[in-house]
C-alpha cells in the first residue's frame, strides 16, 4: 500500500492549493472553499438578509472561480480575488431585486446641528462602555442586526468591506467602481447610522 | 480652538471623525480636533459611541458562521458541477 502524503493539507497556502488546482489535482479546490466559505457568506447573508441568496451566492462564486483559475496569475491574494467574485454576485441580485431601503433613509440617522454648530440633541450619554459589557446579551444581538439590515445597500457594503472585513479604501472603490472619496464618506455615514440606532436602543433599555 | 480660522464646532468634529479616528487628517487639524474633544462632553461621548458602534458590530458579524445544511448543500452543489470536488 502506498504511504505517500495527501497532497492537500491545511498547512498549505491558496497560493499551492491554487497552483495544485491548476494542475487538475481534485483534492485542492474544496480546501479552497473550506477556508474562504464563511468570509463569503457573511458578506452574502448580511447583504441579501437571507440564508438561501446567500447559499447562491457562495455556490455562483466558487463555480465561477473554479472555472476561472486557470486565468488566475496570483497578482492579487486568492482571498481577495473570490471575494470580489461573491461581492459581484451578491450586488448583481442586490440589483435584481430593486431593493428600496425601507422606513427611514440613512439622512434621518445623521446628527443634526444648530446653524451656529451646536449639536440640537447633546449626547448625554457614553454608552461604549455597556456596549461592550453586554455584546453576548442577545437583545443587543439583535438591535446590531437590525441597524445593519437597514442601513441602505450601498452604505452596507462598504461598513461590511471595510470595518469587518478590514478591505482598504482602494479595493473596496476599485470593487465598487467608484472613488476613494466615496467609500470614505459612505463609511462614514454607515458608522453614524449604525451609532443612532445603537443608541436608540441603549436609551430604551434604560428607560 | 482655532481652525481654518474659525473655531472648531461640534458639528465639523462630527464631520471629520472618521478622518480623525483613522489618522487621515493632517498634523494641525488633528490636533485642533483632539483639543476640542478633549474640553467637550458632547463631542467625547460622540466619539466613544461612534467607535464602539462600529466595532461592536463588527465583533457580532464575525461571529456569523454557515449553518452545518447550508454547508452541505454547497458542497453537494459543487461536487455534481465539478469533478473530482
Amino acid at each position: 500500500m502506498s504511504s505517500s502524503p495527501p497532497l492537500v493539507n491545511e498547512m498549505q497556502t491558496d497560493r499551492e492549493l491554487v497552483e495544485l488546482t491548476q494542475k487538475g489535482d481534485p483534492s485542492a479546490f474544496p480546501e479552497l472553499v473550506r477556508r474562504h466559505q464563511t468570509q463569503i457568506f457573511r458578506l452574502a447573508r448580511r447583504m441579501l438578509g437571507n440564508d438561501a441568496d446567500a447559499q447562491e451566492v457562495i455556490q455562483d462564486t466558487f463555480l465561477s472561480a473554479y472555472q476561472k483559475v486557470p486565468e488566475f496569475r496570483g497578482d492579487a491574494a486568492f482571498s481577495s480575488w473570490v471575494y470580489r467574485i461573491a461581492a459581484n454576485f451578491a450586488l448583481m441580485r442586490l440589483r435584481r431585486r430593486r431593493i428600496q431601503p425601507d422606513g427611514e433613509s440613512i439622512e434621518d440617522q445623521l446628527p443634526k446641528f444648530s446653524e451656529s454648530g451646536h449639536p440640537m440633541e447633546p449626547v448625554l450619554i457614553d454608552w461604549s462602555k455597556r456596549a461592550d459589557d453586554e455584546l453576548m446579551d442577545k437583545e443587543l444581538g439583535r438591535a446590531i442586526d437590525k441597524a445593519v439590515e437597514t442601513l441602505p445597500p450601498d452604505y452596507r457594503v462598504v461598513f461590511l468591506m471595510k470595518d469587518v472585513e478590514g478591505m482598504s479604501n482602494e479595493e473596496i472603490a476599485e470593487m465598487l467602481e467608484t472613488s476613494v472619496p466615496a467609500v470614505k464618506s459612505r463609511l462614514h455615514r454607515a458608522r453614524l447610522a449604525l451609532r443612532a440606532q445603537l443608541g436608540e436602543f441603549f436609551k430604551e433599555r434604560q428607560e | 480652538m482655532i481652525f481654518g480660522g474659525e473655531r472648531v464646532s461640534c458639528q465639523k468634529c462630527v464631520e471629520l471623525l472618521r478622518d480623525f479616528l483613522d489618522g487621515d487628517l493632517p498634523r494641525d487639524v488633528q490636533g485642533a480636533l483632539e483639543t476640542h474633544i478633549g474640553g467637550c462632553p458632547t463631542c467625547q461621548n460622540f466619539t466613544n459611541t461612534y467607535r464602539s458602534a462600529s466595532g461592536c458590530a463588527k465583533r457580532r458579524l464575525l461571529a456569523d458562521q454557515v449553518p452545518p445544511e447550508l454547508q452541505a448543500s454547497v458542497e453537494n452543489f459543487l461536487k455534481g458541477k465539478i469533478p473530482g470536488f
